[in-house]
């Protein structure tokens, strides 16, 4: 990928960003020199022949040609969108297979936490009636001393007669109504 | 890369020189970092002398070859593996695994549980674990074995024993565990044990409603009763959906074929009251008991909608246990026997003379005692020591229970009308009660009766035709409800958790019979009888009852009167809103004294006084205030 990458820089541009930077870096050491515009000497002069000079021969590219860079260009463009691309549906479908295993599990809890419910309501519902059962069985005994329910051992009260509630209801529209118009009023 | 090398424009020596050494591209990017390494090999390549580019490139192809080959064949390989599990051991490896996963899962109730008018339980699917004994696979002795079980299953340590030497496996030791003794033995974490659950039938009210309710058997086949009888009804849907063996997620609640109505918890509702039901059954059983007698049947009806709220009879027999009982109790004799009805039957016959008008409610009738028929003689009960009674109303007729005085009262009404009145009540037909094998009633052929005088004489007060104890209620229910022929029944429908009606059997809209005015008139005359008749034992302090005694002669297998009798008291309260009809019969009770006044009156008063109370009738001068 790299080496596919690298021939972008062009090899005449090098150099001249080369000497760009040492004349910066020239400046940088010696502000009063180059203001004066006095001869360099030294080792930046060495430094600036040495970046004037041509590259060395190991660090011109192969060239290439336009069309190629740009095919490379849109094949990387290509192969980085791919690689998300997968990544992405690596990433789903591994996130999918677990929900569904998550979800395959949970419901199997689920359903057994709802069988044993309903197998513990069963049980209890059996149980009160054993209870009940037994209960009535043990009242009819006559040692129980209980004796079933006789009208002579009763009180049979009148229901009630219901309340008009008109007469309750009608006042509340009425009274409700001012009360709301003069509520802002009063403070 | 390696088609490349083929062209023309690589034949310069520097790039063959790369090619040949390097042909790859991941090379030519090394030689940009490390310009020294590159010179270096540049000048062994130089000494080596030049090889030609076909031959530089070849290890390159096979290695590629060789590679794809390999990978071309690791496909395969896996193909064929795969087809192989797939297609050769799919099947086996699948059964193996459903194995491996299959935990023997509790099964889902299976029907759909009963339930009184109050909502207390009288069946219900339970659990119940099969242990079965595998003595191979012990890894303890199996004298610890049988020790530890012992106690919970009730059977001695030798026995286990010896049941564990019979055997080498699948042994069963108990068919009835319950859920507690099951975790218990599971408890004991002994191997070589194996619980096996399944549902069961459940009756927790025991013998109570057993001839109603009746029982399922072993196998899950509803044997009598309301389960046999209601057996698609009381099927749930969701155990026959469970029933599929499907995958795990397969639950009866997901499944999208049951519709949800139908998938909600129903229970199949009685008009039956528990309570009552207890009361009436330990009255019916006291009695039955203090008169020896051979059977007995004590019912309560709702005569405004024929719903039953107690219906005891007895014997009876506990549906948990019915491998232990009397096959003859699983029949509910109240509806699948025959008897004469006898004096109870006189109200319906003066209803009938009242609705042709034959006679009227202020009408005189001369009792003499006896009468002759040809070769037969019909007299009253009393009359060895009352003897004839003279000039009586039709009230007296009721009250004293005279035979003459019926014969006379339906002498009045021509013979082939009574036949059609009796068909009209539905004599001779059945009465469409929801329990099973019902017995229709039996009556003379037509000609028959209206052709012999003494056919229509010996009807007239309740003997020569035979019914069930469950039509005589419903007939006595017409003059309770103002004369409409209610369809008696025990079932309610399906009701849900909120106890909402889901489903309800069809009925018959009930038919008026009689008019109110007769009706009303006959429920006068059967107070009388109750307050200063033959009906005295069932007065009830506070209340108006009207009611009727009866006490009829069975026939003999010879098919003539013997000395056996089946006594009877009908009531109907309250008289100011007939609504209850309490009927009693208690078959051959024993002892001279046995009569409808001294064995079935007592009873129905004392089931009376719980009806009034559960259903909360108020005495009738608390309700005139």
């Amino acid at each position: 990928m790299s080496a596919a990458l690298k021939p972008r820089i062009s090899a005449q541009s090098r150099p001249r960003n080369f000497r760009e930077a040492a004349d910066r870096v020239t400046v940088l050491a010696n502000p009063a020199r180059s203001q004066a515009g006095q001869p360099l000497t030294g080792l930046v002069e060495l430094n600036r022949k040495a970046l004037t000079e041509a590259p060395p021969r190991h660090l011109q590219a192969v060239p290439s040609t336009p069309t190629w860079s740009r095919r490379t260009q849109l094949l990387a463009a290509f192969n980085t969108g791919i690689s998300m691309l997968t990544s992405l549906l690596v990433v789903t479908a591994l996130g999918g297979y677990g929900y569904t295993v998550y979800v395959d599990r949970q419901l199997d809890e689920s359903s057994a936490h709802l069988n044993s419910l309903q197998r513990n309501g069963q049980q209890l519902t059996t149980m009160s009636e054993v209870l009940k059962n037994y209960m009535a069985e043990q009242a009819e005994r006559p040692s129980a001393g209980l004796q079933p329910p006789r009208p002579t051992n009763v009180i049979f009260l009148k229901p009630a007669q219901r309340r008009t509630s008109a007469g309750t209801e009608a006042p509340i529209p009425t009274e409700a109504k001012p009360a709301s118009r003069l509520a802002p009023l009063g403070y | 890369m390696a088609s490349s090398a083929d062209s023309p424009f690589l034949k310069k020596p520097l790039l063959r020189k790369q090619l040949k050494k390097q042909p790859l591209w991941g090379k030519r990017l090394r030689r940009h970092r490390h310009p020294n390494k590159q010179r270096q090999t540049q000048r062994q390549g130089r000494g080596q002398g030049p090889r030609s580019p076909v031959k530089s490139h070849q290890p390159t192809r096979l290695r590629a070859l060789i590679v794809w080959g390999l990978l071309m064949l690791g496909i395969v390989a896996l193909g064929v593996r795969l087809a192989h599990l797939q297609l050769v051991q799919g099947p086996t490896l699948t059964q193996i695994a459903r194995q491996q996963q299959f935990t023997p899962d509790v099964p889902r109730p299976a029907r759909r549980p009963i339930v009184d008018r109050e909502g207390n339980v009288l069946a219900v699917d339970r659990i119940i674990y099969t242990l079965y004994a595998h003595p191979q696979l012990f890894q303890k002795a199996p004298a610890e074995v049988a020790e530890g079980l012992s106690p919970l299953l009730e059977i001695p340590q030798d026995e286990l024993l010896n049941r564990f030497s019979q055997q080498k496996s699948g042994i069963q030791l108990s068919l009835d565990l319950s859920q507690e003794a099951a975790e218990r033995v599971r408890n004991l974490r002994l191997d070589g044990l194996e619980l096996l659950p399944q549902q069961q039938r459940f009756y927790p009210q025991q013998s109570l409603f057993a001839p109603i309710v009746g029982f399922v058997n072993v196998e899950g086949v509803p044997q009598a009763g309301l389960e046999s009888a209601f057996e698609k009804e009381l099927l749930m849907e969701a155990a026959a959906a469970a029933a599929v063996p499907a995958a795990p997620l397969a639950a009866g609640s997901l499944n999208p074929t049951v519709p949800p109505e139908l998938a909600a918890p129903l229970k199949l509702q009685l008009t039956l009251d528990s309570r009552l039901q207890r009361v009436a059954q330990q009255e019916l059983q006291a009695t039955v008991d203090r008169h020896g007698a051979k059977r007995g049947t004590v019912m309560v009806m709702d005569a405004q909608t024929g719903a039953l709220l107690a219906l005891a009879t007895s014997p009876t027999y506990d549906p948990n246990r019915y491998y232990e009982s009397d096959i003859t109790t699983f029949r509910n004799w109240a509806v699948s026997d025959l008897y004469e009805p006898g004096s109870t039957f006189k109200p319906i016959n003066i209803a009938i003379a009242l609705e042709v008008g034959a006679i009227t409610p202020d009408d005189g009738i001369y009792d003499e005692g006896r009468l002759q028929f040809g070769e037969w003689t019909i007299q009253n009960s009393d009359f060895s020591h009352v003897g004839g009674r003279g000039p009586l109303s039709i009230t007296d007729v009721l009250k004293y229970s005279s035979n003459v005085g019926m014969v006379h009262i339906m002498d009045r009404v021509r013979s082939a009308t009574y036949f059609d009145w009796l068909q009209r009540l539905g004599l001779g037909r059945s009465t469409g009660v929801d329990l099973p094998s019902e017995v229709v009633g039996q009556l003379k052929d037509r000609d028959q009766f209206v052709n012999s005088d003494v056919e229509s004489a010996t009807a007239s007060f309740g003997q020569g035709f035979a019914l069930t104890p469950m039509q005589l209620l419903q007939l006595q229910a017409i003059l309770a409800n103002g004369g409409k022929l209610v369809t008696p029944h025990v079932v309610q429908g399906l009701v849900d958790d909120k106890g909402s009606l889901r489903w309800q059997p069809d009925r018959p809209t009930p038919q008026p019979v009689f008019s109110p005015e007769t009706t009303q008139a006959v429920l006068e005359m059967m107070e009388a009888v109750v307050s200063d008749g033959t009906g005295k034992p069932a007065q009830l302090p506070g209340y108006r009852v009207g009611g009727k005694t009866g006490t009829a002669q069975k026939v003999t297998e010879a098919g003539v009167y013997g000395n056996g009798r089946i006594t009877s008291f009908v009531s109907i309260l309250p008289i100011e809103a007939p609504r209850y009809v309490v009927l009693a019969v208690i078959d051959e009770p024993f002892g001279d004294n046995a009569y409808g006044s001294t064995v079935a009156a007592p009873l129905v008063k004392s089931v009376m006084e719980s009806l009034v109370v559960i259903q909360r009738i108020p005495p009738a001068q608390a309700a005139a205030q």
